[in-house]
């Protein structure tokens, strides 16, 4: 690694770029100063890479309308590199002291059309030496502004691809739909990612369970054994158990009840009853309901609130 | 042995043309839209007024550059200056963008040969302005302006409404040294890219 001294020199400006090379005779990779010589100052701009960057940047910027328009435009007028047109052939350029090295007050210039081009020369001489910061390069693509005109021929495929583009546009700004997992889902989520590393086996005997499911090691072990935790389903798959639950316990429910009554049911991955437990105090009409009948050895996957209303109404909700 | 350096001589040419990218978005069936071929053709005025071997130079200028795949003869190359909306000779041709990138290659090339005379003028006409002097004071500027009036009135229908005001002739040298000042911008390391990335914006006038 070696210091480097980059010149570019032209009759109206010099611009000194000081930087390190990262290997023996390669580029200078790393700027480390620039000193940027123009008529009217006394002492040189000096900065780092973001004065080079803005520098050349707004110059540039300024130059592009100016050949486009044939009338200089200001360009970043509130920016740190700000340049206007004083008249057509004078431009002032000013720069924020934060660009600056040993400097309190901004640097106010005024430049002749001839001054900017050396300006620009020795920029655009650095951009295209490949010996100097290989990232700072000219990248101009002519823009083509809406306004030109389209020939006969291609206006109707215009018109349909810019409602195209229109209506995807417009579609864009519409909100995606948040989706949100079911809660159990939630839950068994964040208890596995909470705890990346479970040890391996803390007390086995007191975290079983008697119907042991998939679900990760519970890290409680007050967690009450009925109903059994869940493990985590695929939405589809507790909406098809849901419809399945919802026919069985509706088909095997004959007998009328005098109030209304809800449960938790635990199904299996057939949608058969596994487990219940009533949600109110019990009246002594359970037996009146199929749940016990229909009941079935397994491991629980789902959860749902069965609510068996008095006019014979089933409900099944996801619990 | 002909042919072989005659394909090199075609690559050169083209490799020239890619340093000039497409413009963004694509053109319609790759047709330059006509202020392109005004812009340049404006420009290449400018050079012949500089220049009086100009407009013989620029046949040269394609040989040279090896940019007769896109431009093969003078007659086309004729045939692009008058696809300037605002000629007399006006021909409603469209330019490809190749034969606009050759324009601007054959003019950068031009413009960088005429480089010490463009900066001698343009720092005569800042003097000349400061102390208040009209042009005729500097011969050469003055011959220059004189050229580019005669070009631009032979060649430029002045009866278009947009071209009224240039039958006065503090109006056109005023034209003229803008031109002058847009060749300045020519004769840089990125010239050609930069007149290029231009060329699509604006108005011929």
């Amino acid at each position: 690694m070696s210091t480097v001294l980059r010149e570019y020199r032209l009759p109206h400006c010099t611009l000194i770029l000081e930087g390190f090379t990262t290997q023996a005779g390669g580029p200078l990779a790393v700027l480390i100063q620039m000193d940027c010589y123009l008529p009217g100052l006394e002492q040189p701009m000096r900065g780092g890479s973001e004065l080079l960057e803005q520098l050349s940047q707004t110059v540039s910027e300024y130059v592009q309308n100016f050949l486009s328009y044939r009338e200089p435009i200001p360009v970043h007028p509130a920016g740190p590199v700000a340049l206007e047109p004083l008249s057509q052939h004078q431009h002032r350029l000013r720069v924020h002291p934060e660009l600056l090295q040993d400097a309190r007050e901004p640097i106010q210039l005024d430049l002749t059309t001839i001054q900017l081009f050396d300006l620009l020369e020795a920029c655009d001489q650095g951009m295209s030496d490949p010996q100097t910061l290989p990232d700072w390069t000219l990248n101009l693509v002519p823009r083509i502004p809406r306004s030109l005109k389209i020939s006969q021929q291609t206006l109707p495929a215009g018109v349909g691809l810019a409602t195209l583009a229109t209506a995807a546009l417009a579609l864009t700004l519409l909100p995606t739909p948040k989706i949100e997992p079911p809660r159990e889902l939630r839950e068994t989520a964040t208890q596995t990612s909470g705890e990346p590393t479970p040890t391996p086996s803390p007390s086995p005997a007191v975290t079983l369970t008697p119907t042991p499911t998939r679900a990760t090691p519970t890290p409680s072990p007050t967690i009450t054994p009925t109903p059994s935790p869940t493990v985590a389903l695929e939405p589809v798959d507790a909406s098809r158990l849901l419809i399945l639950v919802y026919e069985e316990i509706n088909a095997a429910w004959t007998e009328r009840i005098t109030q209304d009554m809800s449960f938790r049911v635990g199904v299996n991955r057939e949608g058969k009853i596994v487990n219940f437990t009533p949600l109110e105090a019990t009246t002594g009409e359970e037996q009146l309901l199929p749940l016990e009948k229909l009941r079935q050895t397994g491991q629980v996957v789902a959860e749902f609130r069965v609510v068996f209303r008095h006019n014979g109404a089933l409900e099944v909700s996801p619990y | 042995m002909t042919q072989s350096s005659a394909t090199e001589l075609d690559t050169a040419g083209v490799l020239a043309l890619q340093l000039l990218p497409d413009p963004e978005p694509p053109l319609a069936q790759g047709l330059c839209p006509p202020v392109v071929a005004g812009k340049l053709d404006l420009l290449l005025l400018a050079i012949e007024a500089l220049d009086r071997t100009g407009a013989e130079l620029m046949m040269m200028v394609v040989k040279e550059l090896e940019l007769t795949a896109v431009i093969p003869n003078r007659v086309l190359l004729w045939q692009l200056r008058g696809a300037n909306p605002l000629r007399r000779a006006y021909n409603r041709r469209l330019l490809t963008l190749n034969q606009a990138r050759a324009l601007i290659l054959v003019l950068v090339y031009l413009a960088k040969r005429l480089t010490i005379l463009i900066r001698q003028l343009l720092l005569a006409g800042e003097q000349l302005q400061q102390h208040g002097v009209d042009i005729h004071h500097h011969p050469r500027l003055d011959d220059y302006c004189q050229r580019f009036r005669t070009h631009f009135r032979k060649r430029m229908n002045l009866r278009r409404e947009r071209l009224q005001i240039y039958r006065d002739d503090a109006r056109l040298n005023l034209l003229a040294i803008d031109l002058l000042h847009q060749l300045l911008f020519c004769t840089g390391t990125c010239g050609a890219q930069r007149l290029w990335a231009s060329l699509f914006i604006g108005e011929v006038l």
